[in-house]
């Protein structure tokens, strides 16, 4: 069977979990706890090295990177209907999921740690917490467990997150103009690798995605909030309320 | 349909994906050398084909192509030839995972050392206000950073030692993993292999101290295999500045004297 290791069911976890919900496969969910920093303890980093969630066993092979979970997942089962139909579809959908991930991976980190985790950690004994971070294995790492643990981010950190998400969400109300959907005239992963991220920025960035100033963005986020298998996602694999608990993301870019 | 146009620069980097993809399927293209050091992707009239002002851009019909790691499967799945992407579906992650991994941990990386020892050297005498002009019209805010760094020489040591530990950090997951299969994603040489050849090629020269028959021999057979392919040696010719040159340098050191494969 295949097992997901996975955290709460936001950003890139919630992708592989709403994919496998939509294509109806069984697996094994582990609950990897992020602010615990499991995901550095050596028994996951044999998983995978780079310390990251989610995670998909197949069989004898650990695969991550979300997008490319859901890539393998749609291809394997074509049938599920969730796999972009040509060349030009399977191009679109993986630049939307590189454009997010590059544009809003860290955005949103950015701004649901700085008002969701940095409280978490609050509550922590903050010279364990300090040792804990600074035995974490994988260096790059450790700056945006720091931001967090000291709530350090700076207004520049914020400010750029907002202009980030102000693009992808320009980008996304011009494709949804067009079509329901963003790849093609169905949904497909390209709408599950978006959600999951575009989903909490209602409430985080709600002066961006609001429904006067983003109406194609938000209904879009409705049509597929309302899938039953987004619906189970969401709500069976967390500890936390859905959208509201996060752990530093991949660092803004170093180099563009 | 009229043949598909490939805007690129030095086959290298960027645009040495795309350039060795179509060279490997046959494809029969249409060059238009892009003067990345003459900020010809700034222009007008190249923006007016990729608003983002970046290098390579495939034109196919009414298609217009501008991320490079994804136009490698694109190329793959819409033009006939040899394939560049395993069947077999882990395979087929492996291939996408070495992708993201290039792209997004060791090529910025790489690519910051680079501008540094390079880019940035070979623009800099240029007239201030033109340069200036240029970078104004980057349309991409990292970009116009990035840009601004090379230009200004602010690359700060800090970052410089980051992206370096970095990149040795790569080549070492990548020696690792090219013990375990010849190619990056298994038995086949696929597009994983031709944007890691891309970035590694010219680094027995460049990183001499790092890859080299000793510490690196995987990736030296890796390479011997890379550099063997005629795709491979027709992509170079593309070449215009002595970055290309490069490889002529490291076929001596990968086969001998003569550089013969």
């Amino acid at each position: 069977m295949l097992e997901l290791y996975h955290w709460e069911p936001v950003s890139h976890s919630a992708r592989v979990l709403i994919c496998l919900h939509e294509i109806g496969l069984e697996f094994k969910s582990h609950y990897v706890d992020l602010v615990e920093l499991q995901q550095f303890s050596s028994d996951f980093l044999a998983i995978n090295p780079m310390g990251q969630v989610p995670v998909l066993r197949v069989g004898d092979t650990a695969i991550s990177k979300s997008c490319l979970i859901n890539e393998y997942l749609a291809e394997s089962h074509p049938d599920a209907g969730v796999a972009p139909l040509d060349p030009l579809g399977w191009y679109t959908t993986q630049t939307w999921s590189k454009y997010i991930d590059y544009n809003l991976s860290n955005s949103l980190a950015t701004l649901g740690c700085k008002k969701h985790l940095v409280p978490m950690l609050e509550e922590l004994d903050k010279k364990l917490l300090d040792e804990k971070i600074a035995a974490i294995p994988v260096a790059e790492r450790q700056p945006g467990w720091n931001l967090a643990a000291n709530d350090a981010f700076t207004d520049e950190m914020i400010e750029n997150s907002y202009r980030k998400i102000g693009l992808v969400v320009e980008r996304m109300e011009k494709a949804l103009a067009q079509t329901d959907w963003l790849v093609g005239d169905r949904f497909s992963i390209a709408d599950i690798d978006a959600f999951a991220l575009m989903y909490p920025l209602t409430e985080l960035a709600a002066d961006i995605v609001n429904s006067d100033d983003a109406p194609g963005t938000c209904e879009w986020l409705a049509r597929i909030a309302e899938r039953t298998a987004v619906k189970e996602a969401l709500t069976n694999y967390g500890r936390h309320k859905a959208g509201t608990a996060f752990a530093p993301g991949p660092e803004h870019s170093r180099w563009g | 349909m009229q043949k598909p146009e490939l805007y690129h620069w030095e086959p290298n980097a960027n645009s040495g994906k795309p350039i060795i993809a179509l060279l490997e399927k046959g494809v029969d293209f249409e060059s238009r050398y892009t003067d990345l050091l003459n900020f010809d992707q700034h222009k007008p009239e190249y923006v007016a084909i990729n608003p983002n002002g970046t290098i390579p851009v495939l034109v196919h019909g009414d298609v217009v192509l501008a991320e490079s790691t994804e136009m490698g499967e694109y190329i793959d799945a819409a033009f006939p030839g040899p394939p560049l992407r395993p069947d077999d579906p882990i395979e087929r992650w492996r291939m996408r995972w070495w992708g993201k991994f290039l792209d997004g941990y060791f090529g910025p990386s790489l690519s910051m050392v680079g501008w540094s020892v390079f880019i940035g050297p070979a623009v800099r005498d240029k007239d201030p206000e033109e340069l200036k002009r240029n970078i104004e019209r980057i349309p991409l805010k990292e970009r116009r950073d990035a840009w601004k760094m090379a230009i200004y020489n602010t690359f700060t040591e800090e970052a410089l030692a980051e992206s370096l530990r970095r990149v040795i950090h790569g080549y070492g997951v990548i020696e690792a993993a090219l013990g375990e299969r010849p190619y990056f994603a298994g038995d086949r040489y696929t597009l994983a292999d031709v944007n890691a050849f891309c970035m590694l090629y010219a680094a027995p020269l460049m990183s001499a101290e790092h890859i080299n028959e000793d510490k690196t021999p995987n990736v030296f057979d890796w390479l011997r295999r890379v550099y063997a392919r005629p795709a491979v040696a027709e992509a170079f010719k593309l070449g215009r500045t002595p970055m290309a040159d490069r490889q002529t340098e490291v076929r001596r050191i990968l086969f001998g004297e003569n550089g013969d494969a």
